[in-house]
């Protein structure tokens, strides 16, 4: 069982898979968004869970669940969160920098734009290896070219099918994110904190912040409980705003970006490549040590 | 000759100066002296002050036969920003009571005069005054303080946005002055009542003082202070106050581990001094309200090593725990901004001529807040340092070690007398430069003058006037008396459920001043058009014709041909007839659901339940069960607050209570991060729209 845990795939990292992902596989999420709020009107009733972490809700949920099993020592315990709130940091300011990257990735890209070509057809890297940048660009090639094939009613095989599958995993991912986000705008979300394997608080929360908390009799009168459960909240507000600044990174730099492609719709087109860059880049950010202390 | 000086400040993305690579030479620093304006009052109160001085007389900036460690005499006000609303200063009103009471009571031992409250809409500090315009309104020309008109000792209460920095600086001259600001209103309860039970002699610590200096490798600043103010100090303490126990940790020892044993740890002494590099943040680090002015330890490897500092190498308010013990200290930090911070960079614009920003408004440093309002009880009070902290007043032209002002001010202490009285030295020394610095100016011709002794009048001077004192100015050390065997002290936990039932009730109404300028008017004005379009239309259906809101980038887009969209990428990838549509049905439905959180943060709703068995509590219909519904807060924009609060045995539940009222200020803070992330995303997602 991780310390941190959610029912949603995180693209940020920060929080494991609880095994009960209420997302749909990424080929199958659609571009577009629910539009029946009323499903995120507080007055639903929703599935019932029992009280321990241990076991996990069955039934269908709509709401995003968000566990922090904490250790049962205080400091313990608060130095979990404040392992995550230095990535948190670390991948904030990463998300920073990341527009005058992508900036300075278009002009560099730009000028070599010949010489970059031939990379186009070579296999972008999977995951985090090889260089980011290069990868970026193959991605980005390789979108281009296939629009290009699709406009002149080309049919791709061999290698191109291979790019074609990098491109739709990437935007699989994306898909996913803008899933991600339609549904914590739309619905609850449940935070539960357990120390030691027990449940001392469950929060609802909706997207402004309006929260319900309940607390274990013992706990609502424990400051350092309380204290815990607080900081699992605020994890909870920073998961969700890091990924609106995700989207929005990423929509800019695709903005950024959509200069390299000669393909019509080069922004739409390159929200999947600069998503995978920009994921990337972050989850080296995520792994960077800092300084370390004498 | 030009010579480089150091400053005690580090950025914290770069591990380098807060200034970057350029280096602040004598040379420079004297072009910002000779471009130095002083206005006439000021020159005049530097001059006046200076004369005082030189006269020998026990004056300390009083009239005479004015006793300065005597508040009956000396007198004690507290003052209020006139603009302060009502709800909020009756909340501090109420929260700081037991200090109030203590206070009347002292001050207005031989004249009721002698204490005053300037609060409200005709006596506080109005927007703008300068220190003589407001002491005019109390019948006081420049000169030393006369408590028949105004008292000596003077309490500030209020964020630096509503009474400026400088404000304080000019009071300070001839006056006690310190202050005090939090976010919320149970801070307050905790410093008064800390304060409070030190002078009651509840509370006192053994007579003992640390000395924690840095001297980071390879920097020119820490080995500096390290050997030449803490080593000096310490050895001179030693010598000079046989009855007080002095620990000098080496630099070697200052690190973030050993700094905890002495701030609330077991080692926690009466009087704490460090001198370090203090931490700096650019603007929009979201370390930057939190952590500036934070003390950088011995774990940084020092200036060659560059690379972002993370908070393992520094000590910040949250390394003070919740079980540290700090009550009744009065601690003495030398590093940037370790009291605070201004909004602009007052160095950056006079050498460079450009104004640049480096805080989204001025405030408070959070480590002194925190030793002050710690809930098992607060440090007396902090001397720190607001903007930069120059090495130049510890060395004196570069090659004389001077630190008597330092020296004075620890004495005034150890001798018993109030705070407000100690920073006479650096008050003192701040006029007595000033009129020098003017005068050398005067006299001399930029072909004359020295650059090296000019710069260091002017860091000097700056680095005196910028020492404030972060608490009320009457607080003295709270020791065992001379020659009594150091008794353990006794604690009185101030805790939540010690907090009275009449403040609880006024804290969910309570709003800081920061927070309600920062959720408004400032945000707004430094958003884009669209952002700004954005805000106005908060609300506003889509569909309606005339609108200046965000959703008109979207309408505009929509009537372009093609269609809405709302396929996969998938789809529009192998259509590719509009592209642009599927995005764009994406961004405005963000949009939508941006602009709903705005219509739904008119108000924060928080309730508070509790349950026996967790198992049982279920979700239904907008609410639980299987738990009892225990206390409500309803927010409105407007400030007005509902809340229900809950009752045991016909009294108020302040275990159950204490507990909603963290959770409304946690839903309170994260409600604001909402509304920042919300008003970024706007602009930028309007930017790309309009690409």
């Amino acid at each position: 069982m991780s310390v941190f845990e959610s029912s949603f795939d995180d693209p940020l990292g920060m929080w494991a898979s609880d095994g009960t992902t209420a997302s749909r596989a990424p080929s199958a999420v659609s571009f577009g968004i629910e539009t029946d709020r009323t499903t995120a009107s507080s007055d639903r009733t929703t599935a019932s869970r029992d009280g321990t972490t241990a076991s996990r809700a069955s039934a269908p949920v709509t709401e995003t669940v968000y566990r922090v099993n904490l250790p049962a020592q205080p400091a313990e315990a608060h130095a979990e969160f404040d392992h995550n709130q230095a990535v948190f940091e670390r991948v904030g300011a990463e998300l920073d920098n990341l527009p005058a990257r992508l900036e300075n990735f278009a002009l560099r890209s730009a000028q070599s734009s010949a010489s970059k070509a031939g990379a186009s057809f070579a296999v972008p890297s999977q995951e985090n290896g090889g260089n980011p940048d290069d990868d970026l660009f193959a991605l980005l090639m390789d979108a281009d070219r296939e629009v290009s094939r699709s406009q002149a009613g080309q049919v791709s095989f061999g290698a191109g099918e291979v790019l074609s599958e990098t491109w739709q995993d990437a935007k699989g991912r994306f898909e996913a994110l803008l899933t991600q986000i339609d549904h914590d705008a739309l619905h609850l979300a449940w935070v539960e904190t357990s120390i030691a394997g027990q449940l001392i608080a469950r929060t609802i929360v909706d997207w402004s912040g309006d929260a319900q908390t309940a607390w274990l009799g013992g706990s609502a009168s424990d400051v350092e409980q309380t204290a815990l459960h607080q900081r699992a909240l605020a994890s909870v507000t920073q998961t969700r705003l890091m990924r609106l600044r995700l989207f929005v990174t990423v929509a800019g730099g695709a903005a950024r970006v959509a200069g390299l492609m000669a393909a019509p719709g080069g922004a739409l087109l390159a929200l999947p490549a600069v998503y995978q860059y920009v994921i990337k880049i972050l989850a080296q950010a995520r792994e960077l040590p800092s300084i370390p202390t004498n | 000759m030009s010579k480089e000086l150091y400053l005690n400040g580090i950025d914290a993305d770069t591990g380098g100066p807060i200034d970057g690579d350029t280096v602040i030479t004598s040379e420079m620093i004297a072009g910002v002296a000779r471009g130095l304006t002083v206005s006439k009052e000021d020159r005049n109160d530097a001059k006046i002050r200076s004369s005082l001085n030189q006269s020998g007389g026990p004056h300390f900036g009083v009239v005479e036969g004015v006793e300065i460690d005597n508040l009956a005499s000396a007198g004690w006000s507290v003052i209020f920003p006139a603009s302060l609303p009502q709800k909020s200063v009756d909340g501090i009103k109420e929260a700081l009571k037991p200090l109030l009471d203590l206070r009347k009571e002292q001050a207005s031992q031989q004249k009721a005069t002698n204490y005053k409250e300037v609060i409200g809409t005709e006596l506080g500090y109005r927007d703008g005054e300068t220190k003589n315009q407001f002491l005019k309104r109390f019948g006081r020309q420049p000169g030393p303080a006369d408590p028949d008109y105004f008292p000596f000792y003077s309490l500030i209460v209020g964020s630096p946005e509503t009474i400026p920095f400088t404000f304080q600086y000019q009071l300070d001259v001839q006056y006690g002055v310190g202050r005090i600001y939090f976010d919320v209103l149970e801070d307050y309860y905790r410093y008064a009542s800390s304060v409070v039970n030190a002078e009651t002699k509840k509370t006192t610590r053994a007579r003992k003082a640390a000395f924690f200096g840095t001297a980071n490798k390879g920097d020119m600043a820490t080995s500096m202070s390290s050997t030449q103010l803490i080593s000096p100090l310490a050895s001179g303490m030693l010598q000079d106050h046989k009855d007080w126990s002095v620990d000098l940790i080496n630099p070697a020892d200052a690190t973030k581990a050993n700094l905890t044993n002495y701030m609330g740890g077991s080692k926690t002494p009466a009087l704490m001094f460090s001198a370090s590099h203090g931490m700096s943040f650019k603007l929009g680090d979201p370390r930057l309200l939190r952590h500036t002015g934070a003390i950088l330890t011995q774990d940084w490897p020092g200036p060659t090593v560059r690379g972002p500092i993370s908070d393992s190498l520094y000590f910040s308010a949250d390394d003070i725990g919740s079980d540290a013990d700090v009550s009744g200290m009065l601690a003495f930090i030398f590093a940037c901004y370790g009291g605070g911070i201004p909004k602009s960079d007052n160095f950056y614009r006079q050498a460079f001529g450009e104004k640049k920003d480096i805080a989204p408004y001025a405030f408070l440093s959070q480590l002194p807040l925190r030793l002050l309002s710690h809930p098992r009880g607060g440090a007396l009070g902090v001397f720190a340092h607001v903007e930069r902290a120059w090495g130049a007043s510890i060395n004196w032209e570069g090659d004389t070690n001077d630190i008597q002002t330092f020296v004075s001010t620890l004495d005034t202490l150890l001798n018993g007398k109030p705070a407000g009285a100690a920073t006479d030295a650096f008050n003192s020394r701040y006029a007595e430069i000033s009129t020098e610095l003017t005068e050398e100016l005067d006299m001399t011709t930029p072909e004359t003058q020295d650059d090296v002794k000019l710069a260091g009048m002017w860091t000097s001077n700056n680095d005196a006037r910028n020492y404030t004192f972060i608490g009320d100015p009457a607080v003295r050390l709270a020791v065992a008396d001379a020659g009594a065997a150091a008794s353990p002290p006794q604690r009185e936990s101030i805790s939540l459920s010690t907090i009275p039932a009449a403040l609880t009730a006024l804290a969910a109404g309570f709003q800081p001043d920061v927070v309600v300028r920062a959720g408004a008017a400032p945000a707004a004005a430094a958003l884009s058009p669209q952002a700004k379009a954005f805000a106005a239309g908060e609300g506003q259906p889509a569909s309606q014709e005339t609108s200046f809101g965000f959703m008109d980038t979207f309408k505009k887009k929509e009537e372009a041909p093609g269609p809405a969209g709302t396929g996969t990428i998938a789809e529009t990838a192998s259509g590719l007839a509009q592209p642009a549509g599927a995005l764009q049905n994406f961004v405005e439905k963000l949009g939508n659901y941006l602009s709903q959180a705005l219509d739904d943060a008119t108000s924060l709703d928080v309730s508070t339940y509790v349950a026996d068995d967790m198992s049982a509590v279920q979700y239904e219909k907008g609410q639980f069960t299987g738990a009892e519904l225990r206390a409500v807060t309803h927010v409105k924009i407007d400030g007005d607050t509902v809340v229900c609060v809950p009752v045991k045995d016909g009294e108020v539940d302040m275990a159950v209570w204490g507990i909603h009222l963290e959770m409304v200020k946690s839903a309170q803070a994260n409600r604001a991060e909402l509304m920042k992330t919300i008003i970024n995303a706007a602009a930028s997602i309007a930017g790309i729209v309009n690409k």
